[in-house]
């Protein structure tokens, strides 16, 4: 970008070898969230300096679902408005050191936040971090065009389901146009191998045959990531113990560019992963 | 970066007109050139946007929307000849009208002029995918280079000519040609229209390798092979195939 107003971040995240990936989907309820703090964290535990970005200011909860909330003390707020350096609002994960959060402030900050301070605050960012994961909120509205000014590349999370897939198309337009993402890749989160079997649920391949954007990962829906999520604990903390966890591993490392196969989520015995996702999916119906 | 690429008419009784012209600029350059110009607009009007060939992204547009908020302007529709233009602008919900100043096809020889010339205009060229939500408006023929999405519109005063996937709303002869038609390398629109006439579309899945093509006969609409033969549709071949 040669404008001044529109690249000044991504001249900084060049400059400092960082990444600003924005996790959207248009639709809510898809997972944005949680794969913000899984992979959050499975990449800081690829000993990548990582921050995460609440930029969901109406309804935020990436601090809950880290388990940082009480942690709090400043927030994007206070950094804008000088009210505070930018190393007093990052809150730095209590098991996970590589991974800070950059919690969002209250929910008035709707009415004056632009994409002219989202900017700037990925600017300061760009200088301590290796990544920058920003949370955008659903919507395609204001909070949307926010997260995504300041990020370079972005994922896009899509459930099997026609509803979330038609509002991915959009936002991947929508994005298409914005000038500054110059990757999309595609994340379908959720999925139930089971139902894909049956003929119930969109497969992969109907998914990529509408949105034709590079697929980064398939997470499958595993009930761990509600029990993790209660406990204000990311599954991918621990061991990859379910195949979501084993999932979100994966991702971050395609993520830092490393070449790992998608497994075939369709395949009946696909090895360890598919018997596993076949035992899970037997518990949930 | 003055002001020199900026032409400001007001026409009273009508929205004021804002066109750039010249070398293409964005971001800082181009909002501190328009600022510049602005105070020769009374404020509280609506505005056009002539955006000549440049490309004005998403960011573009909003940011100049932004500025223009400030002055009491309303930015309420666009012109370009950028298709990429059209279509950021269409997504943040303009009104846009593609302009043909850099005609596709001009080394065709001029010496047969075709019917869509009398119609006002060459076929228009979009060269992409067209997403969900995106919508593209022509009075000729538009031909898209990518596949039309569910949820897509495409209108055409001619032919729609989907070179991919057309799995979106077509209206082709929206203003009145019924001879219009809705061709693609695998037709499996939403809807189809040819000029007045509505139908639902096939949904069953097109079979891939054979161009199909939606035509009116007797104010039906039908769906059958494509054929670019000159005589098969007397009057709408969108193009002359070299002569024989």
């Amino acid at each position: 970008m040669s404008s001044p107003n529109l690249g000044s971040h991504i001249d900084a995240l060049k400059a400092n070898n960082c990444r600003s990936i924005v996790l959207c989907s248009g639709k809510g309820g898809v997972g944005k969230t949680t794969l913000t703090a899984n992979l959050g964290v499975a990449l800081a535990k690829l000993n990548k300096k990582t921050c995460v970005v609440d930029a969901d200011y109406g309804l935020r909860n990436l601090d809950l679902l880290l388990g940082l909330e009480s942690r709090i003390v400043f927030t994007a707020q206070e950094v804008i408005s000088g009210g505070c350096r930018l190393e007093q609002a990052l809150v730095r994960h209590k098991h996970e050191t590589n991974l800070m959060l950059m919690p969002a402030g209250n929910p008035r900050m709707l009415d004056w936040f632009s994409s002219e301070h989202m900017r700037t605050l990925i600017t300061l960012l760009s200088e301590s971090f290796d990544f920058i994961l920003i949370d955008a909120p659903a919507g395609v509205e204001d909070g949307f065009k926010n997260a995504v000014a300041g990020a370079s590349e972005a994922i896009l999370v899509v459930n099997p389901e026609i509803s979330s897939v038609r509002d991915a198309d959009r936002v991947a337009g929508l994005l298409a146009s914005q000038g500054t993402i110059d990757t999309i890749q595609l994340l379908v989160n959720r999925v139930r191998p089971r139902m894909v079997e049956k003929l119930d649920m969109l497969s992969i391949e109907d998914v990529l045959d509408i949105l034709a954007i590079p697929l980064l990962g398939v997470v499958q829906e595993d009930e761990q990531v509600i029990i993790a999520a209660n406990l204000g604990e990311p599954l991918a903390l621990g061991k990859p113990k379910s195949p979501a966890a084993f999932a979100y591993g994966n991702i971050a490392r395609r993520i830092q560019g490393e070449d790992i196969p998608i497994p075939d989520i369709n395949a009946k015995h696909g090895g360890f992963v598919g018997r596993l996702g076949e035992f899970l999916s037997t518990k949930i119906i | 970066m003055g002001a020199e690429f900026l032409q400001a008419s007001v026409v009273a009784g009508s929205t004021c007109q804002l066109r750039l012209s010249g070398p293409s600029s964005r971001g800082l350059a181009l909002l501190h050139g328009v600022e510049i110009a602005l105070p020769n607009l009374p404020g509280g009007e609506s505005l056009e946007l002539d955006c000549g060939d440049w490309f004005l992204g998403y960011m573009d547009l909003q940011q100049l929307q932004e500025l223009l908020q400030r002055r009491n302007l309303t930015l309420v529709a666009l012109s370009s000849s950028n298709p990429r233009t059209i279509v950021a602008g269409a997504a943040l919900g303009l009104v846009t009208k593609p302009n043909m100043l850099v005609p596709h096809g001009a080394q065709q020889p001029s010496s047969q002029p075709r019917p869509q010339e009398q119609q006002g205009g060459k076929a228009y060229l979009y060269e992409g995918c067209l997403r969900s939500g995106d919508c593209l408006d022509h009075g000729a023929t538009v031909v898209v280079l990518g596949d039309v999405n569910p949820g897509a519109r495409v209108s055409a005063g001619g032919d729609v000519i989907v070179w991919g996937r057309m799995r979106g709303m077509a209206h082709a002869g929206c203003r009145g040609n019924s001879a219009a038609r809705v061709a693609a390398l695998q037709l499996q629109p939403q809807q189809v229209r040819i000029a007045s006439a509505t139908a639902l579309g096939p949904g069953e899945k097109a079979p891939p390798g054979r161009p199909e093509q939606a035509v009116q006969r007797n104010g039906q609409i039908v769906i059958e092979d494509a054929t670019f033969l000159p005589t098969y549709t007397p009057g709408v071949r969108p193009w002359s195939p070299v002569a024989r």
